[in-house]
């Protein structure tokens, strides 16, 4: 007997599929769905008294929202994280992908032991490195200050800057390179004008990941900013939960959160296509 | 336009000497292969060309100048990869453009080289395109058409056809051929293929094991091949090698061999009067044996040779047959196909002794070569 695709198998097949794709996307809108449900709660819909807290607030309100951008400080502090984070993006590409070109492309001595010991920051817990990098950025005058924070981010994202970088340069064929030579280009033209456009999709998952940390990171940014003036996102949701507000206002600065952080995501999306090589190499 | 000279020229991956003295002159204009089985060195000898590979020690001059220390980029060379290596982000046209923008030339020169290489190579219609949207032909042409916008001294090609199919491997020989004839310039051609080299090159350098075996014009390499090697690997089917001595008879020099005595031409015949006893390796071409139904029409430096087919192999035109001589010899030759041999046929052949090979057996050099 022979069985189609479309046959009993086939069916069981795309319906556990279904399913599996299913439950995954339902792990990752489930939470962001609360949050956004929470954000726009009102009170009622919260504090229900012991009745269950319905699927959809009662009465669905803005007014958290407004009262954040109604906040002066609140604009302050997304300007702040804002420059922290692309600063963060720039000084790490910058210092990353040369590193991962070179490491990823040349024989260099001693290359294990140097992506060790880049690593070496993220081996342990962030509250036990922050402490002596907090102890070294102030005895450099480091603290309260922007390029402060983000030499901090930038070590945290550099180990993975550099991982990915090298893995974005390493499949580009030699020949590429070696014909652009021929054809009269130095090292740097060839790295500016043939590696580069093709490291582009995983430089920009580099840079996206990058952004991510430093837009979401509060360890480092709250040893080094905490008794300060500049204050980020993350150090002002940390400031309101300390007067325990309504978890409505809560949720609503959470959101302000993650939001960017889903729209740059999907911007660069189109980068993160892969095969960009293909036809290069016969 | 420049020659290009390699003066004892060594070059070791390690322990391992790819390259071992060798020396090797391509005129101004010339179309020189490089030909050779895998692992030769005749690639890296390419790469040494262009700049790609160091060169531990002798001489490299392009154009009579000492190129050795010169950086790719500062020589005047173009090269097509064996995979073209196309820039996947760049359109047929910027492809072809981009060693000029690296040299900054004027945008109007440009153009004009672009419609100068675009109709000589037919690549109309594709400058937009990836070439990722090209077929294999097509890339090809555009990885040629890329090189010769550069106005090179010398084109270096590693293997240019080795990707294409059969048939487009036919055209794409004949519009090299042709490329070369309209721009005429130093060609360095590198390949594993016979037939490649055979009918496209003005010289071949057959290249083994890290030296240079023969360097000749590819009618030469064929007729006269300097050692049994290059016998070997030039010519298809493959040379018959059989083992034997000169020998006398019936007041002629000729080879004594298992099938019997083989008479040899008239010329050979004298000059080898002194060396008989000598011991010698025959070398037969299949196409050097002739089937005939009747004997009437023999030189006298053929010798007629009782086989017996134990295989016949339909080739198209031709049939190949393997069959086996006195001393239990395996020989293989070629049949027209109006001629019908069947298996276990007893058959008579004539050798035609003009064409008999002789080569030393311990230097493996042709006996009687004269460069």
């Amino acid at each position: 007997m022979q069985r189609g695709r479309s046959g009993p198998t086939g069916v069981h097949y795309g319906v556990l599929w279904g399913l599996g794709i299913a439950i995954a996307v339902g792990l990752v809108a489930a939470p962001i769905f609360l949050l956004f449900k929470y954000s726009i709660s009102d009170i009622s819909s919260i504090n229900t008294g012991g009745a269950p807290i319905p699927f959809w607030p009662y009465h669905p309100t803005l007014k958290y929202f407004t009262y954040l951008f109604g906040d002066r400080q609140f604009y302050g502090v997304i300007v702040n994280s804002l420059i922290v984070s692309v600063c963060t993006v720039a000084a790490s590409m910058v210092i990353g992908v040369p590193a991962g070109y070179v490491l990823g492309r040349y024989r260099v001595p001693g290359r294990e032991l140097m992506l060790v010991g880049l690593f070496s920051v993220r081996l342990f817990p962030d509250i036990v490195s922050v402490i002596p990098v907090a102890e070294f950025f102030i005895r450099l005058n480091a603290h309260n200050t922007y390029w402060g924070v983000v030499l901090a981010h930038s070590l945290l994202a550099l180990p993975y800057v550099i991982l990915m970088g090298m893995s974005a340069f390493e499949p580009i064929p030699r020949d590429l390179e070696h014909q652009a030579m021929v054809m009269g280009a130095n090292r740097f033209q060839v790295f500016i004008k043939v590696l580069l456009p093709l490291a582009v999709p995983g430089l920009a998952a580099a840079a996206i990941y990058t952004f991510l940390l430093s837009w979401d990171e509060f360890i480092f940014s709250y040893f080094l900013l905490a008794l300060g003036k500049i204050s980020t996102l993350t150090l002002y949701l940390k400031q309101k939960m300390a007067f325990s507000p309504p978890q409505n206002l809560l949720a609503a600065i959470s959101t302000c959160l993650s939001l960017p952080v889903i729209v740059f995501s999907l911007l660069l999306q189109k980068y993160m296509t892969a095969g960009i090589t293909s036809g290069a190499i016969k | 336009m420049a020659d290009v000279v390699l003066k004892n020229i060594n070059k070791s991956f390690g322990a391992h000497r790819v390259i071992d003295s060798l020396d090797l002159e391509i005129r101004n204009g010339e179309f020189v292969t490089l030909l050779g089985p895998s692992g030769c060195g005749k690639s890296t000898l390419l790469r040494m060309v262009a700049g790609l590979e160091s060169i531990d020690s002798g001489d490299l001059f392009i154009g009579g100048k000492r190129h050795n220390h010169i950086p790719p980029q500062n020589r005047r060379i173009a090269m097509v990869f064996q995979s073209y290596a196309l820039f996947p982000h760049l359109s047929v046209r910027s492809n072809v453009l981009f060693g000029l923008k690296i040299k900054k030339v004027p945008f109007k020169v440009c153009e004009e080289k672009l419609s100068w290489v675009v109709p000589l190579l037919g690549l109309e219609g594709l400058e937009r395109r990836l070439p990722k949207e090209l077929s294999g032909g097509q890339r090809q042409r555009v990885a040629l058409a890329r090189a010769l916008v550069l106005d090179p001294d010398v084109l270096l090609l590693d293997e240019p056809l080795s990707n294409l199919d059969a048939a487009l491997r036919e055209t794409a020989m004949e519009e090299l051929k042709r490329v070369h004839r309209q721009v005429g310039k130093t060609v360095i051609y590198v390949t594993h293929n016979q037939v490649e080299a055979m009918t496209m090159s003005e010289r071949i350098a057959l290249l083994n094991d890290s030296h240079l075996e023969q360097y000749d014009k590819p009618r030469v390499v064929y007729d006269a091949p300097r050692t049994v090697f290059a016998s070997q690997f030039i010519g298809s089917p493959a040379i018959n090698l059989l083992p034997g001595a000169i020998a006398r008879q019936d007041e002629e020099t000729g080879v004594q061999t298992a099938l019997g005595f083989l008479m040899l031409d008239r010329e050979r015949s004298c000059k080898l009067q002194g060396m008989v006893g000598r011991s010698v390796q025959v070398g037969i071409r299949p196409q050097n044996m002739a089937y005939v139904e009747h004997l009437q029409s023999r030189r006298a430096s053929d010798t007629c040779v009782e086989l017996t087919a134990e295989l016949v192999e339909i080739l198209g035109d031709r049939s190949l047959i393997v069959a086996r001589g006195r001393g239990e010899t395996q020989l293989r030759f070629l049949i027209t196909r109006e001629a019908d041999i069947q298996q276990d046929q007893k058959v008579s052949v004539l050798v035609d002794g003009r064409r008999v090979l002789l080569f030393d057996p311990e230097t493996q050099v042709n006996i009687g070569y004269a460069p």
